[in-house]
Order: structure tokens, then C-alpha cells, then sequence
């Protein structure tokens, strides 16, 4: 039977194929990170096969998420570093952070200083045969790259796109009135994956006493001379009016003029929001079982709508898009000068929370166009892409205008940022600078990522899975095949019964 | 359509596209398509009895290496030794579950197909007899 065009007006068919091709492909070099946190918080893959690389000076970024130990205050070279409510830490700045030949990607459990907040996790709980990690108010984070050292254990940008799987566990652990980042960040409960900026930059706009401690302990100087042309640069004077000129380095601060003098006025450069450009994405289920995800990028150029203020912004400020009806998630935006906050999750719950279940989660990102080295993509739609999420291998979620993340190093000296760019947390968002410490306490830095991103899941973790390429659906579901037995998950299946009921 | 296997082989896997006849709305069928659960069966011609019922079929992405933005998906399913093992000419039917996009509660729709012509599958004799061990 020949097909023409009266058949046009039936359904789609199907019709033999004669391509003997293979409908498999091997993505195995890009199944870079794969950890059992019940079993080791390393990478059991992706090994290290450069040299030793030693991360001086990580007393000055590695204590902000108790990345190390307490220094004995008895120690001579100790010096006191303070928390943002005065809690005293004795750094050692002599300790060093050696990145070994053979390491793999790991992540680390957060804690801190401050006691205003607990980042417990109750390890080796067990469910049908198979043990997990329930979070109650902790989470691991880790770093995946050292800016300019020959440490990548995953690409921060990669040809095609990235997959992140996720195995957690349900329901959740309740504690109302427990000393947690989600009771004093409402809003930002459930994130179970996130990948950016660990923090935004403490060192900016650096004071006299700072500047002092990281000449005479770390050897540090600060950025000194440059004339720069400040146009199109975030820059104001003393944070209130836009400055266009030629601005000056001194003392690690910048002045206004082409050179340092008494008449030079002190400049505010925002570099805090050029950091989190593109930098700051998290996978979220909401308390009502939604899923969906919240990320930072700059906004729009050409944007000429109104603004929020950046200083006022919280979760509640998010503005709903109207509904699209051909979409199945709403979107919401928080529109600043200088960046935008975008959420987007499903219209309507699909997990139940309360349910004793495992549950594989994949989250997938697919550029519009392939990235390589000879082609930057930086402009317009060529950083867009498709964000797809997936549960138990079902598609649940798909925005095809979602704008490209590109995990990148903070606009500072490599010194003072090691181990703090280029961040993945698995079981929660970041706590940013809450527990970080201070050379000057009297400094004070208005912040937005933990507004937005200082939160956890309050449920299980068990698998995290980094992929340099976006698995397509078919291979999601042969992965999610594979483990079903192990983690009793619920899927579709074809055959005699389908069966779609308390999938989730 | 004739669909030729041998006796006791596997290979060809029998594979299904989704005819494009100039309709503009294919790519939301391929969507509706990749999220969808498919089954095959396949009977007897002359007895009716059948020799797979209603199995799980596979859909995959037609050129998975392929680095496009336009994914087309294909239906297979590849049959075992037992199931290839009499000649004969029988009748096979895929049954395509369709969910709503995004949705894993709503089903969109069934559809068996293919619609306008009956599948044959010629399973023919064949004297080779090899055993893996």
C-alpha cells in the first residue's frame, strides 16, 4: 500500500525500518563521578592521573564549610580568624592541602562554626537491603576543579551537556523547630543537588586589617596600580551612583582616577553578582512535591521590564510568569539589574513525600549547540539549552529555554578562591558565607546565594552520578532498569500490564 | 510490510519508525513518543495461537551518535530463539502506551500499530544448527 496524501488525516504510523545501526552508544569516558555515600564519599571513578598539587593557604577559604580542623589555639603561628557572629576560629595559615596523584573527585560532609546552625546526618540507615544516608539538616559538597592547577575531575563546561543522577531516599525527616538552614531560609527546603559557586567572594573591597593579615601570615599582596576604563563595568560610588571612568587598584581597593592620590574616590565594584553568573544552579522538590530547579543568570541586556532591588530580594519575591498552557511547568523570576533568579518547577505535585521509597532522580542539560575550544558560544541563544529532569527514568520535567549554566572562578586573586568555585553538593544547596571566617570582623558583605540556595533535603542520599554528556531518555531508563531490583524503584513498563499508579 | 527472520535466529531486530508523510506536528508525536512504554505481540497466521504475548518492546533514539537537536525515535523488538524457532508466517502488533507530556498519571493514549497495512513476519526455514556452549 502506497501512502498519499488522503492518509494525512489519520493517525501517525509506523513503518518497518531497514537501518542496521547500532541504536547504542558508549558514553563510558564521560561517567566521571560515581559515589555511594554509604560506602565512600570519593569518586570510585575519574582518577587523578596528573601530579601532587598543593593548595597553599586553604586555612583562608577551606574553613568557611569546615573543610579542615581547628587549629590549637596554643600553636604559634595561630591567628585568630572570626566568624560573622564572633565565634572565634585559630587558623594555622600554614597548612597546606595537598591534591594527591591517584585522588578522585570527593565530596565532604558540611559542618561549622558558628553553632547557629546543625548540618547532622545519620549515616547507614536501612531499607530493604540497601543502606542510605538521611540527612537532618546536613549535606556534602565538594569541589570538582582548582582554578589555573591541573585539577579537573569534571569539565566546567562540557561539549554537549551534563547529566547528574541521583539516588535519595523518602520520606523526610521532620524537625520544626531544630537549629536547620531551612528553618531560617524558608523557601529553599528540598534541594537535593546543586552545582556552582560554593560561595560569593569574601575578599572584595579588601579592608586595612585584612590587608595586613594576608601580607604579614600569608604573603599576600593585595592588587596594586592598573588603570582600567570602568565602561559597562557594575561600578558605583560608595554603592550608590554608577561611576564611568578610569578606576585605579590600592591597596586592593578601588579608587576612582588613573592613579592612586588624596583626591581618589573610594569605587563599590558588584563583582559579587558577575561571580554568580551562570554559576548557581540547584534541584529542588518542594514540601508539596513538586520538582523542578533554581538557577542565577545575568539579565537580559535588552531586558526593559521592572526591576527588583538586590538587596531586598528574598524567596517570596518571585514573580510567576503568566501560564503557558502548552507547558507542563510554571516558571517564575526574580529580575534584578544585574542578574535573575529563575525557578521552574512542575505544575503539579508528583512526589509523595511521606512514603517509604527510594527514588532515582536524573537531571540532564542539552545545549542547543555543541560547545568546542575553537567556539566561545558566549552570546544570545547559543547559551541556551534544554533542561530535562527525570524520575525513576520517566520525563517529568522539560524547559526548552533554559539559559546554559557555566560553572566559573570567582573575579578574584587564585589565592584567595581555592576550593570555592566549581562546587557540586549533593543533599543540599549552599550555606554560601554563613559559616565563613573573617580576617576583619567588622566587615560586613551583603550576600545573595544563601538567600536563595542555603537549604537541604531532609530526606536519604545514597548514589550521585556525574555524567560529561546528557544521557538521552533511552539510556536514563536502561540505567534506572538496571538498579530497579536493587532500590525496588517503580517504573513503567510495556507488556501484558502497565501499571502507573503510586509511581512516585 | 513483510518483516523476513530466519528459524532459531535473533537477528534482524525488527525495528519501527514513525512514518513522516509531510505532517507538520511529528515532533510532538516523537515527544510523546520517547516517554511512552511499548509492547509487542505476534500470533500465528493460521492457528492464532501466539508465539509472543504482549512482551515488552523497546523505544530508542534512531542516531543516538548523532550530534542534533532532532531526536527521532524507533520501536523495536528482537525476537529470541524459542520465538523464532517454527516457520511459518505470522502477524505481529506493537501496542505504543502515550502518557501525557510529563505527566505519569494521565495516559494520553493507546496506539497499535502499525495502523494501515497488517505486519507479516516470515519466519523462514533454515538448516544451519549451531550451539553457543
Amino acid at each position: 500500500m502506497r501512502y498519499n496524501e488522503s492518509y494525512k488525516n489519520d493517525y501517525f504510523d509506523l513503518t518497518i525500518s531497514n537501518d542496521s545501526r547500532d541504536f547504542e552508544r558508549d558514553y563510558s569516558d564521560c561517567d566521571l563521578i560515581n559515589i555511594d555515600v554509604t560506602k565512600s564519599l570519593c569518586s570510585i571513578k575519574n582518577r587523578y592521573e596528573g601530579s601532587d598539587v598543593t593548595i597553599d593557604n586553604i586555612t583562608l577559604t577551606g574553613y568557611d564549610n569546615y573543610f579542615l580542623n581547628h587549629s590549637d589555639k596554643q600553636d604559634p603561628d595561630a591567628i585568630i580568624q572570626k566568624t560573622s557572629n564572633d565565634v572565634e576560629v585559630f587558623s594555622n595559615p600554614t597548612i597546606n592541602y595537598v591534591v594527591e596523584k591517584g585522588d578522585t573527585f570527593c565530596l565532604h560532609p558540611v559542618s561549622g562554626y558558628t553553632g547557629l546552625y546543625t548540618y547532622n546526618i545519620e549515616l547507614n540507615k536501612l531499607d530493604r537491603g540497601q543502606y542510605y544516608n538521611h540527612l537532618k539538616g546536613g549535606f556534602y559538597q565538594g569541589f570538582f576543579k582548582i582554578n589555573n592547577q591541573p585539577v579537573e575531575w569534571f569539565p566546567h563546561r562540557a561539549k554537549l551537556g551534563w547529566t547528574a543522577n541521583k539516588v535519595i531516599h523518602l520520606p523526610l525527616h521532620n524537625d520544626p523547630n531544630g537549629k536547620l538552614l531551612n528553618n531560617n531560609y524558608p523557601g529553599n527546603e528540598g534541594f537535593i543537588f546543586y552545582l556552582g559557586t560554593r560561595a560569593e567572594n569574601k575578599f572584595s573591597d579588601l579592608t586595612d586589617i585584612e590587608i595586613s593579615k594576608l601580607d604579614e601570615h600569608y604573603s599576600i599582596k593585595p592588587k596594586e596600580g592598573k588603570a582600567i576604563y570602568s565602561y559597562k563595568e557594575p561600578i558605583t560610588l560608595n554603592g550608590i551612583d554608577r561611576y564611568i571612568g578610569y578606576y585605579t587598584f590600592h591597596n586592593g581597593s578601588m579608587y576612582s582616577g588613573r592613579s592612586y592620590t588624596v583626591d581618589s574616590k573610594p569605587l563599590k565594584y558588584h563583582e559579587e553578582y558577575k561571580d554568580l553568573d551562570y554559576n548557581a544552579i540547584g534541584v529542588r522538590i518542594t514540601e508539596d512535591g513538586r520538582i523542578g530547579y533554581r538557577a542565577i543568570y545575568p539579565t537580559d541586556k535588552c531586558y526593559t521590564g521592572s526591576t527588583q532591588d538586590v538587596t531586598g530580594i528574598t524567596t517570596n519575591s518571585f514573580i510567576t510568569e503568566p501560564d503557558d498552557q502548552c507547558k507542563n511547568h510554571s516558571v517564575s523570576k526574580i529580575v534584578t539589574k544585574h542578574m535573575t533568579i529563575e525557578e521552574c518547577y512542575t505544575k503539579k505535585p508528583i512526589i509523595n513525600l511521606n512514603e517509604n521509597k527510594f527514588l532515582h532522580i536524573s537531571t540532564v542539560f542539552e545545549r542547543d549547540f555543541p560547545y568546542n575550544t575553537d567556539c566561545e558560544l558566549k552570546y544570545g541563544d547559543y547559551k541556551k539549552g534544554t533542561l530535562s529532569i527525570y524520575i525513576n527514568g520517566f520525563l517529568v520535567l522539560r524547559n526548552h529555554d533554559f539559559i546554559e549554566i557555566i560553572t566559573h572562578a570567582l573575579d578574584e586573586q587564585d589565592e584567595l578562591q581555592k576550593t570555592v568555585p566549581y562546587n557540586i553538593s549533593f543533599g543540599g544547596g549552599t550555606q554560601n558565607l554563613i559559616e565563613a571566617t573573617y580576617l576583619d570582623n567588622t566587615k560586613k558583605i551583603d550576600t545573595v546565594l544563601e538567600r536563595f540556595f542555603a537549604g537541604t533535603f531532609m530526606g536519604g542520599v545514597k548514589d550521585l552520578q556525574m555524567l560529561c554528556v546528557p544521557l538521552y531518555t533511552m539510556e536514563i531508563k536502561e540505567i534506572v532498569k538496571s538498579i530497579k531490583p536493587k532500590y525496588g524503584l517503580r517504573t513503567i513498563n510495556g507488556g501484558r500490564k502497565v501499571f502507573i499508579n503510586k509511581l512516585f | 510490510m513483510i518483516f523476513s527472520i530466519r528459524q532459531n535466529s535473533t537477528l534482524p531486530t525488527l525495528k519501527m519508525k514513525v512514518l513522516k508523510d509531510g505532517r507538520h506536528d511529528f515532533r510532538h508525536f516523537e515527544e510523546l513518543l520517547e516517554n511512552s512504554v511499548a509492547t509487542f505481540a505476534m500470533k500465528d497466521q493460521e492457528t492464532g495461537i501466539y508465539k509472543v504475548a504482549n512482551k515488552e518492546a523497546k523505544v530508542v533514539l534512531e542516531k543516538p551518535c548523532e550530534e542534533t537537536s532532532e531526536k527521532n525515535y524507533i520501536v523495536t523488538y528482537q525476537l529470541t530463539k524459542e520465538e523464532t524457532n517454527k516457520p511459518g508466517i505470522f502477524l505481529g502488533e506493537f501496542k505504543i502506551t502515550l502518557f501525557d507530556l510529563y505527566d505519569p498519571t494521565k495516559v494520553y493514549g493507546e496506539l497499535i500499530a502499525p495502523i494501515h497495512e497488517q505486519l507479516y513476519i516470515h519466519i523462514l526455514d533454515s538448516f544451519v544448527k549451531t550451539d553457543i556452549v
